[in-house]
Protein backbone atom coordinates (compact mmCIF):
# COMPACT_ATOMS: atom_id res chain seq x y z
CA UNK A 1 0.00 0.00 0.00
CA UNK A 2 0.97 3.73 -1.02
CA UNK A 3 2.31 5.26 1.99
CA UNK A 4 0.29 8.50 3.48
CA UNK A 5 3.00 10.47 3.35
CA UNK A 6 3.65 9.43 -0.55
CA UNK A 7 -0.51 9.70 -1.39
CA UNK A 8 -0.22 13.72 0.48
CA UNK A 9 2.99 14.54 -1.59
CA UNK A 10 1.00 13.17 -4.77
CA UNK A 11 -2.15 14.99 -4.14
CA UNK A 12 -0.05 18.05 -3.25
CA UNK A 13 1.67 17.90 -6.79
CA UNK A 14 -1.81 17.78 -8.69
CA UNK A 15 -4.22 20.19 -7.06
CA UNK A 16 -0.92 22.60 -5.19
CA UNK A 17 -1.42 25.47 -7.74
CA UNK A 18 -5.12 25.99 -7.63
CA UNK A 19 -5.10 25.44 -3.91
CA UNK A 20 -2.61 28.31 -4.27
CA UNK A 21 -5.14 30.02 -6.52
CA UNK A 22 -8.06 30.08 -4.23
CA UNK A 23 -5.90 30.90 -1.05
CA UNK A 24 -4.63 34.20 -3.21
CA UNK A 25 -7.55 35.31 -4.23
CA UNK A 26 -9.53 34.49 -1.51
CA UNK A 27 -6.93 36.77 -0.02
CA UNK A 28 -7.39 39.11 -2.31
CA UNK A 29 -10.71 39.74 -1.56
CA UNK A 30 -10.57 39.59 1.79
CA UNK A 31 -8.07 42.73 1.48
CA UNK A 32 -8.74 44.43 -1.41
CA UNK A 33 -11.56 47.35 -0.54
CA UNK A 34 -15.07 46.74 -2.42
CA UNK A 35 -14.93 50.17 -3.56
CA UNK A 36 -11.64 49.13 -5.68
CA UNK A 37 -13.31 46.42 -7.44
CA UNK A 38 -16.99 48.32 -7.70
CA UNK A 39 -18.17 48.89 -11.29
CA UNK A 40 -20.59 51.22 -10.12
CA UNK A 41 -18.51 53.46 -8.77
CA UNK A 42 -19.58 56.37 -11.37
CA UNK A 43 -22.96 54.93 -11.47
CA UNK A 44 -25.63 57.44 -10.36
CA UNK A 45 -29.33 56.95 -10.24
CA UNK A 46 -31.27 58.13 -13.18
CA UNK A 47 -33.12 61.42 -12.32
CA UNK A 48 -36.75 60.04 -13.48
CA UNK A 49 -39.26 62.95 -14.50
CA UNK A 50 -42.77 62.03 -14.60
CA UNK A 51 -44.16 60.31 -17.59
CA UNK A 52 -45.03 62.19 -20.17
CA UNK A 53 -48.42 62.34 -20.92
CA UNK A 54 -48.47 64.93 -23.69
CA UNK A 55 -49.25 62.81 -26.12
CA UNK A 56 -51.55 60.22 -26.05
CA UNK A 57 -50.56 56.81 -24.94
CA UNK A 58 -51.58 53.23 -26.35
CA UNK A 59 -52.75 50.56 -24.16
CA UNK A 60 -50.68 48.41 -22.34
CA UNK A 61 -53.55 45.33 -23.74
CA UNK A 62 -52.99 46.80 -27.73
CA UNK A 63 -49.32 45.31 -26.80
CA UNK A 64 -50.42 41.83 -25.15
CA UNK A 65 -52.40 41.65 -28.79
CA UNK A 66 -48.47 41.54 -30.06
CA UNK A 67 -47.44 38.91 -27.39
CA UNK A 68 -50.25 36.32 -28.09
CA UNK A 69 -48.27 32.68 -27.73
CA UNK A 70 -46.11 34.66 -25.04
CA UNK A 71 -46.76 34.73 -20.94
CA UNK A 72 -46.26 38.31 -20.69
CA UNK A 73 -45.28 38.51 -16.64
CA UNK A 74 -45.26 42.60 -16.37
CA UNK A 75 -44.89 45.70 -18.90
CA UNK A 76 -43.59 48.63 -17.28
CA UNK A 77 -44.08 52.12 -18.68
CA UNK A 78 -41.09 54.13 -18.11
CA UNK A 79 -39.94 57.46 -19.10
CA UNK A 80 -36.46 57.53 -21.25
CA UNK A 81 -34.74 60.66 -22.73
CA UNK A 82 -38.19 62.41 -22.27
CA UNK A 83 -40.17 59.93 -24.21
CA UNK A 84 -42.26 57.54 -22.91
CA UNK A 85 -41.62 53.68 -23.72
CA UNK A 86 -43.42 50.64 -22.28
CA UNK A 87 -40.91 47.25 -21.76
CA UNK A 88 -42.44 44.13 -22.04
CA UNK A 89 -41.33 41.17 -19.62
CA UNK A 90 -41.71 37.76 -21.52
CA UNK A 91 -40.92 34.15 -21.10
CA UNK A 92 -38.93 35.27 -24.37
CA UNK A 93 -37.12 38.04 -23.15
CA UNK A 94 -37.77 41.51 -22.79
CA UNK A 95 -38.59 43.81 -25.52
CA UNK A 96 -39.28 47.80 -25.41
CA UNK A 97 -42.22 49.97 -27.44
CA UNK A 98 -42.54 53.25 -27.62
CA UNK A 99 -45.78 54.23 -25.83
CA UNK A 100 -46.84 56.80 -28.47
CA UNK A 101 -47.44 54.32 -31.45
CA UNK A 102 -45.71 50.95 -30.37
CA UNK A 103 -42.85 50.83 -32.77
CA UNK A 104 -39.87 48.88 -31.35
CA UNK A 105 -36.88 50.59 -29.73
CA UNK A 106 -33.85 50.91 -31.36
CA UNK A 107 -32.36 53.74 -29.97
CA UNK A 108 -29.73 55.37 -32.10
CA UNK A 109 -25.64 55.90 -31.55
CA UNK A 110 -26.48 59.67 -29.98
CA UNK A 111 -29.11 58.39 -28.01
CA UNK A 112 -27.32 55.13 -26.11
CA UNK A 113 -24.45 58.18 -25.60
CA UNK A 114 -27.51 60.27 -23.81
CA UNK A 115 -28.43 57.10 -21.86
CA UNK A 116 -25.23 55.83 -21.03
CA UNK A 117 -24.14 59.69 -19.97
CA UNK A 118 -27.87 59.99 -17.81
CA UNK A 119 -26.21 57.03 -15.38
CA UNK A 120 -23.09 58.56 -15.16
CA UNK A 121 -21.88 60.76 -12.40
CA UNK A 122 -18.07 61.08 -13.11
CA UNK A 123 -16.73 64.03 -15.92
CA UNK A 124 -15.25 61.26 -18.41
CA UNK A 125 -15.96 62.13 -22.49
CA UNK A 126 -17.48 59.26 -24.31
CA UNK A 127 -14.22 57.92 -26.89
CA UNK A 128 -16.35 55.10 -28.42
CA UNK A 129 -19.86 52.93 -28.93
CA UNK A 130 -19.80 49.44 -29.80
CA UNK A 131 -21.49 46.81 -30.54
CA UNK A 132 -21.02 44.21 -27.42
CA UNK A 133 -22.97 41.32 -28.39
CA UNK A 134 -20.42 38.90 -27.43
CA UNK A 135 -20.79 39.15 -23.98
CA UNK A 136 -24.85 39.86 -23.89
CA UNK A 137 -25.56 36.06 -22.25
CA UNK A 138 -23.22 37.46 -19.21
CA UNK A 139 -25.93 39.91 -18.58
CA UNK A 140 -28.50 38.79 -20.03
CA UNK A 141 -29.22 41.06 -22.53
CA UNK A 142 -30.75 41.34 -26.10
CA UNK A 143 -28.40 41.26 -28.59
CA UNK A 144 -28.31 44.70 -29.17
CA UNK A 145 -26.52 45.56 -26.48
CA UNK A 146 -23.94 48.41 -26.59
CA UNK A 147 -20.84 49.43 -25.11
CA UNK A 148 -20.74 53.03 -24.33
CA UNK A 149 -16.92 53.64 -23.52
CA UNK A 150 -15.47 56.76 -21.01
CA UNK A 151 -12.41 58.31 -20.86
CA UNK A 152 -11.58 58.25 -17.08
CA UNK A 153 -8.93 57.14 -14.92
CA UNK A 154 -11.21 53.89 -13.91
CA UNK A 155 -11.85 53.02 -18.16
CA UNK A 156 -15.62 52.71 -17.04
CA UNK A 157 -17.80 51.09 -20.10
CA UNK A 158 -20.89 51.04 -19.47
CA UNK A 159 -23.46 48.93 -21.57
CA UNK A 160 -26.82 49.62 -23.18
CA UNK A 161 -29.36 47.57 -24.73
CA UNK A 162 -30.88 49.25 -27.20
CA UNK A 163 -33.86 47.67 -27.83
CA UNK A 164 -34.89 47.65 -23.93
CA UNK A 165 -33.33 51.41 -23.74
CA UNK A 166 -31.95 49.69 -20.37
CA UNK A 167 -28.39 50.68 -18.83
CA UNK A 168 -27.75 47.04 -17.96
CA UNK A 169 -24.39 47.36 -16.35
CA UNK A 170 -21.32 49.80 -15.85
CA UNK A 171 -18.28 48.22 -15.42
CA UNK A 172 -14.34 49.48 -15.26
CA UNK A 173 -10.78 48.08 -14.39
CA UNK A 174 -12.26 47.33 -10.61
CA UNK A 175 -14.77 44.98 -11.79
CA UNK A 176 -12.94 43.78 -14.47
CA UNK A 177 -10.49 42.63 -11.58
CA UNK A 178 -13.12 41.16 -9.25
CA UNK A 179 -14.43 39.22 -12.58
CA UNK A 180 -10.56 38.13 -13.15
CA UNK A 181 -10.35 36.67 -9.00
CA UNK A 182 -13.54 35.38 -9.32
CA UNK A 183 -12.65 33.33 -12.57
CA UNK A 184 -10.25 31.88 -10.48
CA UNK A 185 -11.42 31.70 -7.17
CA UNK A 186 -14.54 30.00 -9.42
CA UNK A 187 -11.85 27.77 -12.06
CA UNK A 188 -14.26 29.06 -14.22
CA UNK A 189 -11.34 29.43 -17.27
CA UNK A 190 -14.02 28.82 -20.01
CA UNK A 191 -14.69 32.28 -20.78
CA UNK A 192 -18.24 33.38 -21.30
CA UNK A 193 -20.05 31.65 -19.73
CA UNK A 194 -21.07 33.56 -16.59
CA UNK A 195 -19.66 32.95 -13.60
CA UNK A 196 -20.18 29.08 -12.11
CA UNK A 197 -18.79 27.22 -9.53
CA UNK A 198 -20.97 23.90 -9.58
CA UNK A 199 -19.00 22.19 -12.83
CA UNK A 200 -17.11 18.94 -12.85
CA UNK A 201 -13.28 20.22 -12.82
CA UNK A 202 -14.01 22.45 -9.55
CA UNK A 203 -15.38 19.43 -8.04
CA UNK A 204 -12.90 17.19 -8.63
CA UNK A 205 -10.18 19.42 -7.30
CA UNK A 206 -11.75 20.02 -4.52
CA UNK A 207 -12.43 16.40 -3.36
CA UNK A 208 -8.80 16.26 -3.81
CA UNK A 209 -7.76 19.33 -1.93
CA UNK A 210 -10.46 17.71 0.54
CA UNK A 211 -8.35 14.52 0.49
CA UNK A 212 -5.31 16.64 0.67
CA UNK A 213 -6.37 17.95 3.84
CA UNK A 214 -7.62 14.59 5.35
CA UNK A 215 -4.06 12.85 4.34
CA UNK A 216 -2.29 16.03 6.25
CA UNK A 217 -3.92 16.02 9.14
CA UNK A 218 -3.33 11.78 9.63
CA UNK A 219 0.32 12.73 9.43
CA UNK A 220 0.21 15.37 11.98
CA UNK A 221 -1.96 13.50 14.40
CA UNK A 222 0.62 10.50 14.18
CA UNK A 223 3.55 12.51 14.55
CA UNK A 224 2.27 13.72 17.48
CA UNK A 225 1.44 10.48 19.40
CA UNK A 226 4.92 9.70 18.51
CA UNK A 227 6.15 12.48 20.37
CA UNK A 228 8.05 13.91 16.45
CA UNK A 229 7.43 17.09 17.06
CA UNK A 230 9.68 19.77 18.90
CA UNK A 231 10.20 22.87 19.34
CA UNK A 232 13.31 25.01 18.34
CA UNK A 233 16.61 23.47 17.14
CA UNK A 234 17.96 20.65 19.58
CA UNK A 235 19.97 22.02 22.14
CA UNK A 236 23.90 21.40 21.70
CA UNK A 237 26.68 22.58 22.58
CA UNK A 238 28.55 20.76 20.03
CA UNK A 239 28.59 22.45 16.23
CA UNK A 240 30.23 19.78 14.41
CA UNK A 241 30.16 16.67 13.20
CA UNK A 242 32.85 14.03 12.62
CA UNK A 243 31.87 11.91 9.72
CA UNK A 244 33.53 8.30 9.71
CA UNK A 245 33.33 5.57 7.15
CA UNK A 246 31.91 2.35 8.07
CA UNK A 247 34.83 1.07 9.31
CA UNK A 248 35.01 4.32 12.11
CA UNK A 249 38.01 5.78 10.63
CA UNK A 250 37.54 9.45 9.94
CA UNK A 251 36.42 11.41 7.10
CA UNK A 252 35.83 14.75 7.50
CA UNK A 253 35.06 17.44 10.24
CA UNK A 254 31.74 19.46 9.66
CA UNK A 255 30.52 22.30 10.65
CA UNK A 256 26.82 22.59 11.10
CA UNK A 257 24.99 25.15 8.99
CA UNK A 258 21.41 23.24 8.82
CA UNK A 259 18.82 22.41 10.97
CA UNK A 260 18.55 18.83 9.56
CA UNK A 261 21.10 16.34 9.59
CA UNK A 262 20.89 15.30 6.16
CA UNK A 263 21.40 18.58 4.93
CA UNK A 264 24.19 19.10 7.49
CA UNK A 265 26.10 16.02 6.18
CA UNK A 266 25.28 17.34 2.89
CA UNK A 267 26.45 20.88 3.06
CA UNK A 268 28.10 22.43 -0.15
CA UNK A 269 28.57 19.13 -1.60
CA UNK A 270 26.33 15.45 -2.19
CA UNK A 271 28.32 13.80 0.57
CA UNK A 272 25.56 11.06 0.94
CA UNK A 273 23.41 10.45 -2.06
CA UNK A 274 19.89 10.07 -1.87
CA UNK A 275 17.17 9.79 -4.58
CA UNK A 276 13.84 10.78 -2.57
CA UNK A 277 15.53 14.25 -1.60
CA UNK A 278 14.99 13.90 2.12
CA UNK A 279 11.49 12.50 2.12
CA UNK A 280 12.18 9.49 4.08
CA UNK A 281 11.18 6.94 1.24
CA UNK A 282 14.21 5.99 -0.19
CA UNK A 283 16.45 5.18 2.54
CA UNK A 284 19.75 6.03 0.95
CA UNK A 285 20.39 8.97 3.50
CA UNK A 286 20.60 6.23 6.42
CA UNK A 287 23.59 6.46 8.70
CA UNK A 288 24.98 5.69 11.95
CA UNK A 289 24.81 7.89 15.10
CA UNK A 290 27.65 6.56 17.51
CA UNK A 291 26.80 8.83 20.54
CA UNK A 292 23.12 9.10 21.23
CA UNK A 293 20.95 7.90 18.19
CA UNK A 294 17.64 9.64 18.29
CA UNK A 295 14.11 8.50 18.94
CA UNK A 296 13.51 6.24 15.85
CA UNK A 297 10.77 8.28 13.65
CA UNK A 298 7.69 5.90 11.88
CA UNK A 299 10.27 6.32 8.68
CA UNK A 300 12.94 5.00 10.31
CA UNK A 301 10.86 1.91 11.60
CA UNK A 302 9.85 1.54 7.44
CA UNK A 303 13.10 1.16 6.35
CA UNK A 304 15.12 -0.19 8.77
CA UNK A 305 15.31 -3.44 10.71
CA UNK A 306 15.10 -2.94 14.06
CA UNK A 307 18.51 -4.72 14.46
CA UNK A 308 19.85 -1.60 12.59
CA UNK A 309 17.99 0.45 14.80
CA UNK A 310 19.21 -0.78 18.28
CA UNK A 311 22.92 -0.12 16.01
CA UNK A 312 21.79 3.92 15.99
CA UNK A 313 21.20 3.39 12.49
CA UNK A 314 18.77 5.93 11.30
CA UNK A 315 17.48 7.89 8.65
CA UNK A 316 19.67 11.21 8.52
CA UNK A 317 17.03 12.78 6.15
CA UNK A 318 14.25 12.62 9.26
CA UNK A 319 16.30 13.97 12.20
CA UNK A 320 17.89 17.39 13.13
CA UNK A 321 21.41 17.96 13.43
CA UNK A 322 23.54 17.38 16.30
CA UNK A 323 27.17 17.58 16.69
CA UNK A 324 29.10 14.53 17.57
CA UNK A 325 30.06 11.41 15.55
CA UNK A 326 28.16 9.53 12.42
CA UNK A 327 29.47 6.82 10.36
CA UNK A 328 28.47 5.54 6.96
CA UNK A 329 26.85 2.66 7.00
CA UNK A 330 27.94 0.68 3.96
CA UNK A 331 30.92 0.43 0.91
CA UNK A 332 28.45 2.29 -1.15
CA UNK A 333 28.33 4.90 0.28
CA UNK A 334 32.14 5.09 0.80
CA UNK A 335 32.50 4.96 -2.43
CA UNK A 336 30.40 7.99 -3.52
CA UNK A 337 32.04 9.35 -0.90
CA UNK A 338 35.38 8.88 -2.24
CA UNK A 339 34.58 9.62 -5.99
CA UNK A 340 33.18 12.94 -5.14
CA UNK A 341 35.95 13.75 -2.79
CA UNK A 342 38.23 13.22 -5.42
CA UNK A 343 36.24 15.00 -8.24
CA UNK A 344 36.58 18.26 -5.89
CA UNK A 345 39.88 17.98 -4.20
CA UNK B 1 -19.84 24.43 -1.47
CA UNK B 2 -19.08 23.17 -5.02
CA UNK B 3 -21.51 19.97 -4.77
CA UNK B 4 -24.21 21.57 -4.20
CA UNK B 5 -26.04 23.21 -7.36
CA UNK B 6 -26.79 26.93 -6.47
CA UNK B 7 -30.10 26.95 -8.28
CA UNK B 8 -31.28 24.51 -6.34
CA UNK B 9 -29.78 26.06 -3.32
CA UNK B 10 -31.76 29.21 -4.05
CA UNK B 11 -34.87 26.90 -4.47
CA UNK B 12 -35.38 27.38 -7.99
CA UNK B 13 -37.43 24.24 -8.30
CA UNK B 14 -39.74 24.61 -5.63
CA UNK B 15 -41.73 27.00 -7.31
CA UNK B 16 -42.07 28.16 -10.88
CA UNK B 17 -43.23 31.30 -12.58
CA UNK B 18 -43.87 31.08 -15.72
CA UNK B 19 -47.64 30.40 -15.13
CA UNK B 20 -47.97 34.19 -14.17
CA UNK B 21 -49.45 35.98 -17.32
CA UNK B 22 -51.74 39.27 -17.50
CA UNK B 23 -55.06 38.61 -18.31
CA UNK B 24 -56.43 39.76 -21.40
CA UNK B 25 -60.07 38.96 -21.30
CA UNK B 26 -61.65 41.71 -19.49
CA UNK B 27 -60.74 45.38 -20.19
CA UNK B 28 -58.23 47.46 -17.71
CA UNK B 29 -58.62 50.70 -17.10
CA UNK B 30 -56.65 52.93 -19.57
CA UNK B 31 -53.05 54.04 -18.51
CA UNK B 32 -53.87 57.49 -19.32
CA UNK B 33 -56.62 57.34 -16.45
CA UNK B 34 -53.88 56.03 -13.91
CA UNK B 35 -51.19 59.03 -15.05
CA UNK B 36 -53.99 61.64 -14.79
CA UNK B 37 -54.48 60.61 -11.18
CA UNK B 38 -50.79 60.80 -10.33
CA UNK B 39 -49.35 63.05 -12.43
CA UNK B 40 -46.03 62.79 -10.64
CA UNK B 41 -45.60 58.58 -11.74
CA UNK B 42 -42.14 58.17 -12.58
CA UNK B 43 -42.89 54.85 -13.68
CA UNK B 44 -46.18 52.54 -14.06
CA UNK B 45 -45.67 48.53 -14.09
CA UNK B 46 -48.76 46.32 -14.82
CA UNK B 47 -48.77 43.16 -13.34
CA UNK B 48 -50.50 40.17 -12.63
CA UNK B 49 -51.16 39.16 -9.00
CA UNK B 50 -52.82 36.15 -7.67
CA UNK B 51 -56.13 37.96 -7.44
CA UNK B 52 -56.46 40.32 -10.99
CA UNK B 53 -53.70 42.58 -12.88
CA UNK B 54 -52.45 45.31 -10.91
CA UNK B 55 -50.85 48.88 -11.70
CA UNK B 56 -48.01 49.40 -9.57
CA UNK B 57 -47.43 53.31 -9.60
CA UNK B 58 -43.91 54.55 -8.64
CA UNK B 59 -44.04 57.84 -7.92
CA UNK B 60 -41.16 60.37 -6.30
CA UNK B 61 -41.60 59.80 -2.98
CA UNK B 62 -43.96 56.48 -2.30
CA UNK B 63 -45.12 53.61 -4.63
CA UNK B 64 -49.00 52.79 -4.84
CA UNK B 65 -50.80 49.74 -5.96
CA UNK B 66 -54.26 49.89 -7.52
CA UNK B 67 -55.98 47.17 -9.39
CA UNK B 68 -56.30 47.58 -13.19
CA UNK B 69 -59.82 46.41 -13.42
CA UNK B 70 -61.40 49.13 -11.36
CA UNK B 71 -58.18 51.09 -9.88
CA UNK B 72 -59.34 50.44 -6.00
CA UNK B 73 -55.77 50.90 -3.67
CA UNK B 74 -54.64 47.90 -2.54
CA UNK B 75 -53.06 48.49 0.56
CA UNK B 76 -51.74 44.85 2.07
CA UNK B 77 -52.39 42.09 -0.09
CA UNK B 78 -54.88 39.69 1.85
CA UNK B 79 -53.85 36.15 4.03
CA UNK B 80 -55.80 34.73 1.27
CA UNK B 81 -54.46 36.21 -1.74
CA UNK B 82 -51.53 35.41 -1.00
CA UNK B 83 -52.15 31.98 -0.25
CA UNK B 84 -53.38 31.55 -3.54
CA UNK B 85 -49.96 33.24 -4.66
CA UNK B 86 -48.61 30.36 -3.08
CA UNK B 87 -50.92 27.74 -4.63
CA UNK B 88 -50.03 29.27 -8.15
CA UNK B 89 -46.20 28.99 -7.85
CA UNK B 90 -45.38 26.28 -5.63
CA UNK B 91 -44.30 22.63 -6.89
CA UNK B 92 -45.87 20.26 -4.32
CA UNK B 93 -48.64 20.04 -1.65
CA UNK B 94 -49.53 23.05 0.68
CA UNK B 95 -52.06 21.04 2.93
CA UNK B 96 -49.97 21.46 5.61
CA UNK B 97 -49.31 24.87 5.23
CA UNK B 98 -49.28 27.84 8.01
CA UNK B 99 -49.13 31.87 7.16
CA UNK B 100 -47.69 35.04 9.15
CA UNK B 101 -47.54 38.05 8.41
CA UNK B 102 -44.11 39.75 9.04
CA UNK B 103 -43.84 43.72 8.81
CA UNK B 104 -40.72 44.33 11.53
CA UNK B 105 -37.59 42.06 12.49
CA UNK B 106 -36.91 40.19 9.30
CA UNK B 107 -35.76 36.86 10.31
CA UNK B 108 -32.13 35.94 8.91
CA UNK B 109 -33.21 34.29 6.02
CA UNK B 110 -34.53 37.14 4.56
CA UNK B 111 -33.58 40.72 3.35
CA UNK B 112 -35.01 42.84 5.84
CA UNK B 113 -35.58 45.50 2.59
CA UNK B 114 -38.70 42.75 1.43
CA UNK B 115 -40.49 43.60 4.49
CA UNK B 116 -43.51 43.30 4.81
CA UNK B 117 -44.24 40.06 3.49
CA UNK B 118 -46.61 36.90 4.34
CA UNK B 119 -44.05 34.20 5.22
CA UNK B 120 -46.00 30.90 4.20
CA UNK B 121 -44.22 27.68 6.16
CA UNK B 122 -44.78 24.85 3.96
CA UNK B 123 -43.94 22.29 6.86
CA UNK B 124 -42.28 19.83 4.82
CA UNK B 125 -39.64 17.43 5.24
CA UNK B 126 -36.86 20.12 3.78
CA UNK B 127 -38.77 23.03 6.05
CA UNK B 128 -39.55 25.48 2.97
CA UNK B 129 -40.77 28.95 3.54
CA UNK B 130 -42.62 30.80 1.12
CA UNK B 131 -42.56 34.54 1.15
CA UNK B 132 -45.04 36.92 -0.64
CA UNK B 133 -44.73 40.77 -0.40
CA UNK B 134 -47.60 42.06 1.65
CA UNK B 135 -47.40 45.30 -0.58
CA UNK B 136 -47.35 44.06 -4.23
CA UNK B 137 -48.71 40.36 -3.83
CA UNK B 138 -45.75 38.49 -5.76
CA UNK B 139 -43.42 36.32 -4.58
CA UNK B 140 -40.28 37.40 -3.61
CA UNK B 141 -38.09 34.48 -2.52
CA UNK B 142 -38.09 31.11 -1.08
CA UNK B 143 -36.43 29.29 1.77
CA UNK B 144 -35.54 25.69 2.60
CA UNK B 145 -33.17 23.86 4.90
CA UNK B 146 -30.08 23.30 2.10
CA UNK B 147 -30.09 26.89 1.66
CA UNK B 148 -29.56 27.14 5.45
CA UNK B 149 -27.44 24.54 5.45
CA UNK B 150 -25.18 26.57 2.41
CA UNK B 151 -25.35 29.67 5.20
CA UNK B 152 -23.81 27.98 7.37
CA UNK B 153 -21.14 26.99 4.70
CA UNK B 154 -21.13 30.67 3.91
CA UNK B 155 -20.19 31.37 7.60
CA UNK B 156 -17.55 29.01 7.86
CA UNK B 157 -16.25 30.11 3.87
CA UNK B 158 -15.49 33.63 5.05
CA UNK B 159 -15.18 33.42 9.14
CA UNK B 160 -17.30 35.97 9.55
CA UNK B 161 -19.50 34.05 12.24
CA UNK B 162 -21.97 36.58 13.71
CA UNK B 163 -23.30 38.87 10.37
CA UNK B 164 -22.50 36.33 8.05
CA UNK B 165 -21.64 39.17 5.49
CA UNK B 166 -18.42 40.68 6.11
CA UNK B 167 -15.93 38.86 4.31
CA UNK B 168 -13.34 41.68 5.01
CA UNK B 169 -12.77 40.85 8.58
CA UNK B 170 -9.48 40.49 10.38
CA UNK B 171 -9.80 36.76 11.44
CA UNK B 172 -10.45 35.74 7.81
CA UNK B 173 -7.11 38.28 6.48
CA UNK B 174 -4.90 36.40 9.27
CA UNK B 175 -5.87 32.68 8.38
CA UNK B 176 -5.78 33.68 4.96
CA UNK B 177 -2.18 35.16 5.16
CA UNK B 178 -1.09 32.01 6.91
CA UNK B 179 -3.04 29.51 4.97
CA UNK B 180 -0.74 30.99 1.96
CA UNK B 181 2.18 30.31 4.05
CA UNK B 182 1.56 26.83 4.12
CA UNK B 183 0.52 26.33 0.70
CA UNK B 184 3.94 27.96 -0.39
CA UNK B 185 5.72 26.50 2.00
CA UNK B 186 3.62 23.03 1.00
CA UNK B 187 4.75 24.11 -3.10
CA UNK B 188 8.03 24.49 -1.95
CA UNK B 189 8.39 20.88 -0.39
CA UNK B 190 6.79 19.18 -3.46
CA UNK B 191 8.67 20.78 -5.60
CA UNK B 192 12.08 19.77 -3.72
CA UNK B 193 10.78 16.19 -2.98
CA UNK B 194 10.22 15.84 -6.88
CA UNK B 195 12.98 17.33 -8.40
CA UNK B 196 15.61 15.93 -6.06
CA UNK B 197 15.57 12.61 -8.36
CA UNK B 198 18.86 10.88 -7.84
CA UNK B 199 21.46 12.57 -9.31
CA UNK B 200 23.63 10.49 -12.44
CA UNK B 201 24.77 6.96 -11.78
CA UNK B 202 28.24 6.78 -11.28
S1 LIG C 1 16.66 10.91 1.87
FE1 LIG C 1 15.52 9.30 1.18
S2 LIG C 1 15.07 8.35 3.02
FE2 LIG C 1 16.21 9.98 3.70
Amino acid sequence: MMSMQILHRWLAAIVGLQLFIWVATGLAFNLIDSQHLNGNHYRQKMTAPPVDTASALAEPSQLLLQFPTQTVSAITLDNVLGKALYRVTSDKGKFGFWATDLSPVKLEPDQLKQLALSSYSGSGQVIAIELANDVADKYAASSALYRVDLQDERNTHIYVDATTAEVVAHENWGSNLKQLLFMLHFMDYLPDNGVSFNHIAIRIVATIVLLLGISGAILVIRKLKHGQYRIGRAHSENNTLILLSPDNEPLETITIHHSGMLDALNHHKERIRTSCGGGGQCGMCRVKFIDHPPLATDQDRSKLTDDQLNDGIRLSCQHQAMGGCVSLVNAAQLRHYIKLSSILD
Amino acid sequence: MVIMDIDFIRGKHLTHKATLTIPTDKTLISIGEVLRHFPGATRVNLYPSANEPRYQVVLADRVIFISAYNGQPVQQVTQAEAALMVNQVFNGSTNAMTAKLVTENAPSELNPRLLPVWQFSINDTVNTRLYISATSGMLVTQRHDYWRLFDIMWMLHIMDYEDREDIHNPLLSLMSLLALMTVLTGLALVFVAFANKPSERS
